[in-house]
């Protein structure tokens, strides 16, 4: 055995755990090469100290902890929202809101049972367009007046640039995939979509964040699995708050208008509450945390109807 | 085996496993806290005791991976709120090295060779120093370590080496006195 790789078998060698033949020929090496063994000397004393000082006394309080099942605090104590409007922001956060049985696809599409009920008796409803004062329970207006509508509106707005849009197919798509009866959503064969040409643009930039209720077990989420997430905007916040009203990351507007729900970030315009968004991107750093799984979402598509008239 | 058993038995080495892969207690002990929970909710499901070690670390390694990407998630956001971060985190205390003209006593000694060894752990990588914890403290074989950490045994064997290697070269002074 050559004397590099006796220097790297060394370890090896001092933990048992090289082969018959490799300790052999390790051990004809060290009986010539006092370098060697005086850097397995070495090695010995590291371990020796290591053994003696490595371990640390578990704190006390651990165990109460434990046994007592005391609740954590929230990983994110700086989710109190203010009621105002939030600016761009660069990245995108999406933590995933479950239905009670996700399909296991790689394009996963993720909606709360509210949304879609509200989208759904919104559709089943006579159509037309969003009033300017369009409330939460219109969120699921005629999906035809919606997109006539942003059809409007995509004319005065500016195209962002980092954002992609999607039309009629984009519902579409969902709504067959998800298995919700295409055809009575945005987007199918009978629902009078099919003149729309053209979606709103969405911000450049846009974040969004959403709870999930259940755990997410069974659920094959990770890097780079598309995630689409559906639902009502909700009231909009400016920027989150600490438990101790520290300012924290900039905030949105949440889907839902549930705090545990979605958050949408960067919607520079109350008119998007009330609007059924559905928000689209790669899944990156996704991660379990308790009952909830967060992921961040890059590449973002967002797919809303227009905010209704001022 | 029950949850306070399962914490009896595994406590130490969920704890130090933990703090040699944060990196610091309040990390260690809330990945402690999550793993233990994470554990006690699982126990019913643990048909064979005896290899509770190996899977109560397996989710101590777990929960710290999650912990990791959920900061590198957090880090995405930090573009418009540069301080943002962390709050009430407790940092890992200076470390208090001594006047070299101060008498030296086995007290002091053996404080010395501790405080070099946080020092020279600190700067590796978080799986070498766990990989290491498993092997010196919880006699683990490489193969069983691959187990734990989910990797390959070629990867345990370069990383335990790796690991013994810079403790030999960072605590050169103490390593060269006492070694022969």
């Amino acid at each position: 055995m050559d004397h590099n790789l006796c220097r790297d078998n060394l370890s090896a060698y001092l933990d048992g755990e090289l082969p018959q033949q490799e300790r052999a020929q390790l051990e004809t090496h060290l009986a010539g090469c006092p370098e060697c063994r005086a850097v397995l000397g070495q090695l010995g004393t590291v371990s020796g100290i290591f053994k003696k000082h490595a371990m640390e006394p578990v704190p006390l309080s651990l165990k109460g902890e434990v046994l007592g099942g005391r609740a954590k605090p929230a990983p994110y104590p700086w989710f109190k929202p203010v009621l105002a409007l939030s600016a761009v922001a660069a990245g995108v956060f999406v933590v995933l809101n479950l239905s009670r049985s996700p399909e296991q696809v790689p394009l996963m599409q993720m909606s709360r049972n509210n949304a879609f009920e509200s989208l759904q008796k919104g559709l089943s409803s006579a159509s037309g367009r969003l009033s300017k004062n369009a409330g939460p329970e219109d969120a699921g207006s005629s999906a035809a007046g919606l997109y006539a509508e942003s059809d409007k509106k995509a004319q005065a707005q500016p195209s962002p640039a980092a954002a992609a849009t999607r039309g009629a197919y984009g519902q579409a798509k969902y709504a067959r995939t998800r298995g919700f009866g295409g055809s009575s959503l945005a987007g199918g064969a009978g629902s009078g979509m099919s003149g729309v040409a053209s979606m709103p643009s969405a911000p450049a930039r846009a974040r969004l964040a959403a709870y999930a209720v259940d755990s997410l077990a069974g659920l094959q989420v990770r890097d780079g699995t598309i995630l689409r997430v559906t639902g009502t905007a909700g009231d909009c916040v400016d920027r989150m708050l600490s438990g101790s009203g520290e300012a924290g990351p900039p905030g949105g507007c949440h889907l839902n208008g549930r705090e545990r729900t979605v958050v949408l970030d960067n919607f520079d315009a109350n008119p998007y509450r009330g609007s059924e968004i559905t928000v689209e991107g790669a899944a990156k750093y996704c991660s379990e945390e308790g009952r909830r799984f967060l992921c961040a979402l890059e590449n973002v598509s967002l797919i809303y109807p227009a905010p209704p008239n001022k | 085996m029950d949850a306070e058993e399962l914490f009896e038995k595994f406590s130490p080495m969920v704890y130090n496993l933990a703090l040699r892969l944060s990196g610091n207690k309040s990390d260690a002990q809330d990945i402690a806290q999550d793993a233990f929970l994470k554990a006690v909710r699982g126990l019913a499901n643990l048909r064979v005791h005896s290899t509770a070690g190996t899977w109560l670390y397996r989710i101590t390694m777990n929960v710290w991976k999650n912990r990791v990407r959920s900061e590198k998630r957090r880090s995405f956001w930090k573009t418009f709120s540069l301080d943002w971060g962390r709050d009430g985190d407790d940092e890992a205390p200076a470390l208090q090295i001594q006047a070299p003209d101060d008498p030296v006593d086995a007290a002091i000694e053996k404080r010395e060779e501790k405080e070099a060894l946080e020092k020279a752990l600190a700067q590796l990588d978080p799986e070498d120093r766990v990989m290491l914890v498993l092997r010196e403290i919880d006699g683990r074989s490489y193969a069983e370590i691959a187990g734990i950490t989910d990797k390959p045994l070629g990867t345990v064997k370069s990383g335990i080496s790796r690991a013994r290697e810079a403790l030999r070269q960072k605590m050169s002074g103490l390593v060269q006195d006492n070694g022969s």
